[in-house]
């Protein structure tokens, strides 16, 4: 009774609002991130190879597999978080009903990142962009949107999953 | 009149405590009350604005850190201090929605 009372007096007063935030930005979620680190974990493999083709290595060259090596590292954390990071505050008991896969799935892209980060593997880095595709797929499906695939537009031209917002 | 009032609450940070739309009644004279660990605060925080937060603790350099109650709540360390001169009230009573 006393909040309908209160309630009303809000109307007419417009009493301030004071916010109880949840965690910000609320509900900006989208597995592009994570689809670009793994693309760019790739990328740094195929440049590492390049420099393991090099009969040896200038100073420069070090200092460049230094810099690669840190980069696949960092994105290899990076697609950790980003799935982790919707993994845990988007993905909920609907769509976990709808696709029971995703806690494996996640798992596995945890695991395919590790994995990644350890050795210079192209074939381990395309095992992530596979898995983290896949979990892209699922995201937009729980979201009524529809996917295609295409090799992304730059090195290394892999196949990604990219919403079809047009549709 | 005398700087108390009521507000509304949005969010669900403080729930279960202070359940989203609820209505809190703010009291602005803090010499008053005593401020201690779970007291509730109406702050204005330089990120987020006007905020309902709990107090988590008052540090040594007499610093504010608050929290939520949620699980989804901002953490207490991406919140950061707030001084006293930023805290509007203290909450005295909440009505939650039916």
């Amino acid at each position: 009774m006393l909040y309908n009372i209160i309630a009303k007096l809000d109307k007419k007063l417009h009493f301030p609002v004071v916010m109880a935030h949840c965690d910000i930005p609320c509900k900006i979620y989208d597995p592009i991130n994570a689809q670009i680190s793994a693309l760019t974990i790739i990328r740094m493999v195929d440049l590492l190879n390049e420099l393991k083709a090099k009969p040896s290595l200038t100073l420069d060259d070090q200092a460049q597999f230094l810099r690669l090596v840190n980069q696949k590292e960092s994105h290899g954390i990076k697609v950790k978080e980003e799935i982790g990071v919707i993994w845990g505050d988007y993905i909920k008991t609907p769509q976990l009903t709808q696709y029971p896969e995703l806690h494996t799935l996640v798992h596995n892209i945890m695991l395919a990142s590790s994995q990644a980060k350890q050795h210079i593997s192209r074939e381990s880095a395309q095992t992530l962009l596979k898995h983290v595709n896949r979990f892209a797929e699922i995201f937009w499906a729980t979201k009524q949107v529809s996917t295609f695939t295409a090799n992304c537009p730059y090195p290394p031209a892999e196949p990604v999953i990219y919403p079809n917002l047009q549709a | 009149m005398f700087g108390f009032h009521f507000c509304k609450v949005t969010g669900v940070s403080m729930s279960p405590r202070i359940p989203e739309n609820s209505y809190v009644f703010v009291v602005p004279w803090l010499k008053i009350f005593n401020l201690k660990e779970g007291s509730l605060l109406k702050v204005f925080h330089p990120r987020y604005g006007l905020i309902v937060k709990s107090l988590a603790q008052v540090d040594r350099n007499g610093l504010f850190w608050l929290k939520g109650h949620h699980k989804t709540s901002v953490p207490i360390e991406k919140l950061g201090p707030v001084g006293k001169s930023q805290i509007q009230g203290k909450v005295l009573w909440i009505f939650p929605p039916k």
